[in-house]
Formats: C-alpha cells, sequence, structure tokens
C-alpha cells in the first residue's frame, strides 16, 4: 500500500502515466486501500464514473478509435480473403472445367492440343469467310 | 483530423497566435498559457476544422475570445484562485456542496478551474491522453504539460478536500 500512496502523490504532482492512474483508480474501486487514503475514495470514484462515462458516450480518443478501425479493416480484409479463396474453390474443384482453357470436339472427344484446336478453329472460320471475288458477285451480281 | 494533420494545419500557427494573445495579454507567459488552451480546444473541436474554409481566421477568434475571456476574469475576479476558493469570504462555492454524486462533484470542480487547467484536466484524466501526446497537441514541452498539470490537479485536490469537509460539518 505503500507503493499505492506514491502512486498518488506521483499523480498530483502530474507524474503518473494512464497506466498507474488506472492502478490506483482500480484500488479505490476493488475497496481495500488504507485508511488515510479513504479520504481520496469520492475523487477517484468519480474521476472513473467521469472517464467512462466519456469513453462510453463514444468520445475516447483517436488512438482507441483508430484501434477498433484497424480492427475492422482487418475484419473486410480477411472477410475479402475468405471470399476470395471460397470463390477459387468454387471455379476449380467444383465447377471442374470452368476455366477459359480453349479445346475442341471431334466425334463426341475433347481435344486440349492447342495445335489441334488453332487448326479447326481455322477451318471452321473457312467455311463461313468469302473470297473477294465471291463477296463481288454476291454484292454486284452481273447482268444476265 | 488525425494528430499529424492537426500539427500540419493547426499548430503551425502557433507563433502568429502567440504574438496576438502576447498583444492582448502584454505578457508572454500569459500569453503561452492561452495558447496552449487554445490549442487544446482546436483539438478538442478537430471534427469541426475539416469542414472550416480557414482554419487559421478561426484559430484567430478563438484566441481572441480566449484573450477577451483571460481579461475579464483577471480584471473582474482580480484572483487567481491559489488558495483554492473562489468566494471572496474563502467559503467553499454552493455548488460543490449541493453535488449528488461523486461524479458530479468531480465535474463541477474541475468547471471551476481555468481553463487551461480544466483543457489539461479533461484530455488526461477523463479521455486517457498521455502527457507526451497532449504537449504534441500543444506544441510545447511535456515538462510544461506536467507542471500545469500538477497544479491543476493539486488545486483540483484542496477544492475537494475543503468541499467535503464542508459537507460534513454541514451534515453533521
Amino acid at each position: 500500500m505503500d507503493r499505492l500512496d506514491e502512486l498518488i502523490n506521483r499523480y498530483f504532482d502530474g507524474q503518473t502515466t494512464c497506466a498507474e492512474e488506472r492502478l490506483i483508480r482500480q484500488a479505490f474501486a476493488q475497496g481495500s486501500v488504507p485508511d488515510e487514503l479513504e479520504v481520496y475514495r469520492p475523487l477517484f470514484t468519480g474521476l472513473d464514473k467521469l472517464s467512462e462515462r466519456h469513453t462510453h458516450a463514444g468520445d475516447a480518443k483517436p488512438a482507441r478509435r483508430r484501434r477498433g478501425l484497424c480492427s475492422l479493416r482487418l475484419r473486410y480484409w480477411a472477410g475479402g480473403v475468405a471470399a476470395g479463396l471460397a470463390l477459387y474453390l468454387v471455379l476449380t474443384r467444383i465447377l471442374p472445367g470452368g476455366t477459359a482453357e480453349s479445346y475442341v470436339v471431334i466425334d463426341g472427344k475433347r481435344y486440349t492440343d492447342p495445335m489441334l484446336v488453332q487448326a479447326k478453329a481455322r477451318e471452321a472460320l473457312g467455311n463461313v469467310s468469302y473470297t473477294d471475288e465471291e463477296l463481288s458477285n454476291l454484292l454486284f451480281p452481273l447482268e444476265p | 483530423m488525425e494528430l499529424n494533420a492537426f500539427q500540419t494545419s493547426v499548430c503551425s500557427l502557433r507563433e502568429k497566435l502567440l504574438a496576438q494573445a502576447r498583444r492582448w495579454t502584454g505578457s508572454g507567459e500569459d500569453a503561452e498559457d492561452i495558447v496552449q488552451e487554445v490549442l487544446l480546444r482546436l483539438w478538442s473541436r478537430r471534427a469541426e476544422l475539416d469542414r472550416c474554409a480557414s482554419i487559421e481566421a478561426f484559430a484567430a477568434t478563438v484566441t481572441r475570445n480566449a484573450c477577451i475571456d483571460w481579461l475579464r476574469t483577471s480584471h473582474t475576479c482580480g484572483s487567481d484562485l491559489s488558495d483554492g476558493t473562489l468566494q471572496p469570504d474563502g467559503r467553499t462555492p454552493e455548488i460543490l456542496l449541493e453535488a449528488k454524486d461523486e461524479r458530479q462533484l468531480v465535474e463541477r470542480i474541475i468547471r471551476l478551474l481555468p481553463p487551461l487547467q480544466q483543457a489539461i484536466l479533461q484530455m488526461k484524466d477523463v479521455e486517457g491522453y498521455e502527457t507526451e501526446e497532449i504537449a504534441q497537441v500543444t506544441g510545447c514541452n511535456a515538462e510544461a504539460i506536467r507542471s500545469n498539470l500538477s497544479r491543476a490537479r493539486k488545486r483540483m485536490r484542496d477544492f475537494y478536500l475543503k468541499a467535503i469537509e464542508e459537507r460534513r460539518k454541514k451534515h453533521g
């Protein structure tokens, strides 16, 4: 309890940290303080209540609010990572073949060889394209 | 507004505000106290500063008002409360004797202190800032804050001890 006495003296000299001031208030809140310090009980109880009311009013110092914000940002970030992971699992495990892979189906069989896919694609495009001569004939048919 | 932004946009005006307060008070020491008080007031209203068109004009107005308050108090009361009383006859103000609980008593005692001491006590004992953080807001050294904090707490203790003694006498 000498320690409490010393802390109170340092408090009035403006030398205590916030942590030490919390210790003083806790000592009075928990009850057991030496008789000669009992006189200060209403003072520290009053300060404790004022500080508590201020915190509850949402006016806590910015550092505390920053901690709250950090925690909120961390939660958002973790939520984003979890959502991304879930999407990845859905695309790769639950919906196989859902990726943008090129393939060609010949006689009901699926081929992914890039050379074969390109050749078949060119062939398919060739089937629907016109030469310049064919296009000209189509647009300007010769008079009979 | 965070501390860094406050230091850039408000604490940088310190010298100008100090010169303004010196012109009003004619005393470097009183001007220093007034500017500390003004910076603490501005810190407590930092949310409004973000919406303020000219922080410098706003700070100058707050400083002028603080100087007027200071002149009014020092001329009309002629007291620096150094004996822990506000009443001419040395009695404890009735407002303290009528406080209904500890919180109200402490709150009322704080309100009786000079504005700078009120502001420092509010930040340290109610809002939970460290002395070094208060020094950063006011742009002065931590030792100056400790000295004002100590004066504020000792004055609060004097008011408090007087009040509870008179309450005891009053209620038997």
